[in-house]
């Protein structure tokens, strides 16, 4: 939280989670040029740098994205989502570096513009880690609060999403490109590995969110009134009314009352402090009022209640 | 992890039950870092025994001969490739077919195989002192292999072959270095192949058609088709 901007909102956690990148990045590099100087004399510097740059970028890029489902699994990972942007940034710097590097080592000292020579060349895997590059690029660039404030969540959101299309490529670009010279099968392994990882995270993280989860008797509700479940830390208020049953949140839009203690009046959730109203099926204000609330996906089997705790809508 | 345990990002200490989840994490993300890494260059496929001598520079006195690329033959019969700087060739050198030549320039050197990078500049002609060097014909053939670029090839770039260096290998033919049939345990110098017009044929596995031939010291493959 602030009310100003600053260049990093530095804290000891932080700090704590910068210095532990710092050191895996070191390490990891550390190791592929100095070990494969010794392993492979004839290999040239750049030859090491581009690889171990561009190897420790994809890892990198397994583990951004591997954080935020498995959060969704397991709460107490929570801290490795706390300063995740920096995770990222890293991980482009040094994607940066590889390209570059590439790119010089690649096309540069020839009879065309290194860009144009890249553009006309005929791997394709190399355009696709340029796509993948300006992808990264935008979301490096655009990872600071300013910009969320000033892009607005919704636009900041769908652009940070094109982290996937830059994967995407980027595996492509792997595939295509280094998978093709190197026909060592253990690579090809690794990166399935890797790849799987990523996927299998993200449709556990999917499964679990929406699971449904026994909440009560659907006698234990009284008709056109609602009672108050908590489900995954979300307090979810659960109507019965015309022989149906709807969940929505417990939080009024206005200010925030208890519609867990309010009552079904015309069709409508009606809140017991200012008696705002909201569509059960939708959580919408009837018109021509906009105030809106999260609904759940609910059913009834055997008697009992079941309800998603992932918000099909919200309020935002 | 207790129930009412909740990490603040802020506050100075993570809850201990969550420290303790994430330390672990970490120390995973540690060994995978080093498990990886070390994998990673144990698994890369072997380098060449290739060199370039970037720095050392060497005088070189022979006649110089343009076809099918600019190379030098020696005093004692040697014959070197000539290559110019970066990804071009050395235009230097146009226009004195069968001269004596005095040059500067670092070596790159492969399975017997030698080039000379020249030196900006120190190129210095004599009397074209020789007539053109013999052709030997030595019949048809259809081989598989793969197209490259000389310099890269024989060591300034290591590896100098596959899908990874490509796209280098067609911006140094396009720039004129001398192009390399890689076939079959073989080494041959390509002639009649247009790299800029062909790029999408440079640096993978293909069948050529041709005439092999020996110019001077040089082992030929003559594109006729592919």
């Amino acid at each position: 939280m602030s009310v100003t901007y600053a260049a990093v909102q530095w804290n000891g956690q932080k700090k704590l989670y910068d210095w532990v990148i710092a050191a895996g990045v070191v390490l990891y590099l550390g190791l592929f040029v100095g070990l494969g100087s010794v392993v492979h004399p004839q290999a040239t510097a750049e030859t090491l740098l581009i690889r171990g740059l561009g190897t420790a970028a994809f890892l990198l890029l397994h583990v951004v994205l591997s954080i935020g489902p498995l959060t969704r699994l397991d709460r107490r990972f929570l801290p490795l989502l706390y300063n995740r942007r920096h995770l990222g940034v890293t991980m482009f710097t040094l994607a940066f570096a590889h390209g570059v590097f590439s790119l010089v080592q690649f096309h540069a000292l020839g009879d065309v513009f290194p860009l144009v020579s890249l553009f006309m060349a005929p791997a394709r895997f190399e355009q696709l880690g340029f796509a993948a590059l300006v992808i990264l690029f935008l979301m490096a660039a655009t990872s600071h609060d300013f910009w969320l404030k000033n892009l607005t969540p919704r636009v900041w959101k769908r652009l940070h999403m094109l982290v996937y299309g830059a994967y995407v490529l980027l595996v492509a670009h792997v595939s295509l490109g280094a998978l093709r010279s190197e026909r060592n099968p253990v690579l090809v392994g690794i990166v399935a590995v890797g790849v799987c990882v990523v996927a299998g995270l993200h449709v556990a993280a999917l499964v679990v969110r929406r699971r449904y989860v026994e909440v009560c008797e659907v006698a234990r509700i009284p008709e056109n009134r609602a009672v108050l479940m908590k489900v995954d830390g979300e307090k979810i208020a659960v109507f019965r009314h015309d022989g149906k049953v709807s969940a929505i949140s417990n939080v009024c839009a206005h200010q925030g009352g208890p519609l867990s203690e309010g009552k079904i009046v015309d069709g409508c959730v009606t809140c017991p402090w200012h008696g705002y109203q909201y569509l059960p099926e939708t959580g919408a204000s009837p018109p021509p009022f906009t105030e809106k609330v999260a609904v759940y996906p609910v059913k009834v089997e055997g008697g009992k209640v079941m309800v998603q705790p992932c918000a099909k809508t919200n309020s935002m | 992890m207790r129930e009412d345990e909740f990490y603040v990002g802020y506050l100075p200490h993570a809850p201990a039950g969550v420290a303790r989840v994430v330390r672990r994490a970490v120390v995973a993300l540690l060994v995978l870092v080093v498990t990886l890494s070390v994998t990673l260059v144990v698994a890369q496929m072997p380098f060449a025994e290739a060199s370039f001598e970037y720095g050392v520079v060497r005088e070189f006195a022979g006649v110089l001969y343009e076809h099918p690329f600019p190379h030098v033959v020696l005093q004692d019969g040697a014959v070197h490739l000539l290559a110019g700087a970066g990804k071009r060739g050395s235009s230097e050198v146009a226009g004195h077919d069968g001269h004596d030549v005095r040059l500067r320039g670092s070596r790159i050197l492969r399975a017997g195989m030698t080039m000379v990078e020249v030196e900006t500049g120190s190129v210095r002609f004599g009397a074209a002192s020789r007539g053109p060097e013999e052709v030997v014909e030595l019949g048809r053939a259809a081989l598989q292999g793969e197209i490259v670029d000389g310099k890269c090839y024989l060591g300034v770039m290591n590896p100098g072959v596959g899908q990874v260096h490509r796209d280098c290998a067609a911006r140094c033919l396009a720039g004129g270095l001398p192009a390399l049939f890689v076939t079959e345990g073989r080494v041959l110098v390509l002639s009649g192949f247009d790299a800029k017009a062909r790029m999408d044929m440079v640096g993978v596995p293909l069948t050529l058609e041709g005439v092999r031939k020996k110019i001077g010291g040089l082992e030929v493959f003559e594109l006729t088709g592919r």
